[in-house]
């Protein structure tokens, strides 16, 4: 697991996970799961373009590129290379 | 003063109290009008017509005064719900109440809840349109002293509203400013705010403070 991963799991994990000895991966299904609601996923976008400086247009912001910690690090990894090519 | 704590109740810190004895109130169904008898959910505060001191017209405007009548009862303008004990507790006036995605979400009680951060000072929500919800929540903050603006602030009063109270009253947008427009008696003039959102006219602001 990468730094990244391990960032976004980690606040995942301190931030939206209700119960403490629930265990979750870089798989687990957030938003399908129903660990992150629509409403919230705002506020988890919102921490990674801070944290990597980033501005994910609401249009790629989907549930499905939300639903687990490794499909938030490709979209967020995407950007990252869109940002470089610039 | 139609519901209120009276002499002898006991006081329950946050609720308006219960009907002044003699008056007939009810929580009502906006679409339907009826009494909704479900025990915590939101609706119009109304009243039965004939209580004492009631007012007869409205001076020169009788369709306003007529339009305030639906289905036998009076609607006060304000929402509330009531719990078990009849107690009531007010969430916002009609038309401030913000439908987020068919959800109802107070401003005052995230006002409230704003207020609860040790940064806030002052708060004032509104909604802001949104092309998938409808509306969603917005606020207007100002800062204590020793608080600096910036995202990271933002964030965790984000997740403050989110935790406690819901993801649905959580402020999609914090906007910081410096002061907030204020009527001469110190109300927060949530309606300035609003028209700003939606790119409305600002309508009358003879009451607005003076700088």
């Amino acid at each position: 697991m990468d730094d990244m991963h391990k960032i976004v799991l980690d606040y995942v994990i301190e931030e939206y996970l209700e119960d403490e000895d629930e265990e979750i991966t870089v798989d687990t299904p957030l938003i399908s799961g129903g660990i992150v609601d629509s409403f919230s996923m705002v506020s988890l976008k919102r921490f990674l373009e801070k944290k990597y400086d980033l501005s994910i247009p609401d249009e790629d912001a989907t549930p499905e590129a939300f639903d687990t910690v490794n499909s938030i690090c490709n979209l967020v990894n995407e950007f990252i290379e869109k940002k470089k090519g610039k | 003063m139609m519901i209120c704590n009276y002499p002898g109740m006991k006081v329950k810190p946050g609720s308006m109290g219960k009907p002044f004895p003699g008056l007939t109130g009810a929580i009502l169904d906006p679409k339907t009008y009826e009494p909704v008898e479900e025990e915590g959910s939101i609706g119009l505060i109304a009243f039965r017509p004939g209580w004492p001191a009631m007012m007869r017209t409205y001076w020169n405007n009788e369709e306003a005064y007529k339009e305030k009548f639906k289905n036998g009862w009076y609607i006060t303008g304000d929402r509330s719900s009531i719990d078990k004990d009849g107690y009531y507790w007010f969430v916002g006036r009609d038309d401030d109440v913000i439908n987020t995605g068919g959800h109802l979400v107070s401003p005052f009680e995230v006002e409230s809840a704003l207020l609860e951060h040790e940064a806030v000072a002052e708060s004032a929500v509104v909604s802001k349109p949104d092309e998938i919800n409808m509306e969603v929540v917005k606020a207007f903050i100002t800062l204590n002293k020793g608080y600096e603006p910036n995202d990271d602030l933002e964030l965790k009063i984000m997740n403050f509203i989110r935790k406690r109270l819901s993801p649905l009253a959580m402020p999609q947008e914090i906007e910081y400013v410096d002061s907030l427009p204020k009527t001469r008696s110190g109300k927060i003039m949530r309606r300035l705010l609003h028209a700003q959102e939606w790119g409305e006219e600002i309508g009358d602001v003879s009451t607005l403070e003076d700088d």
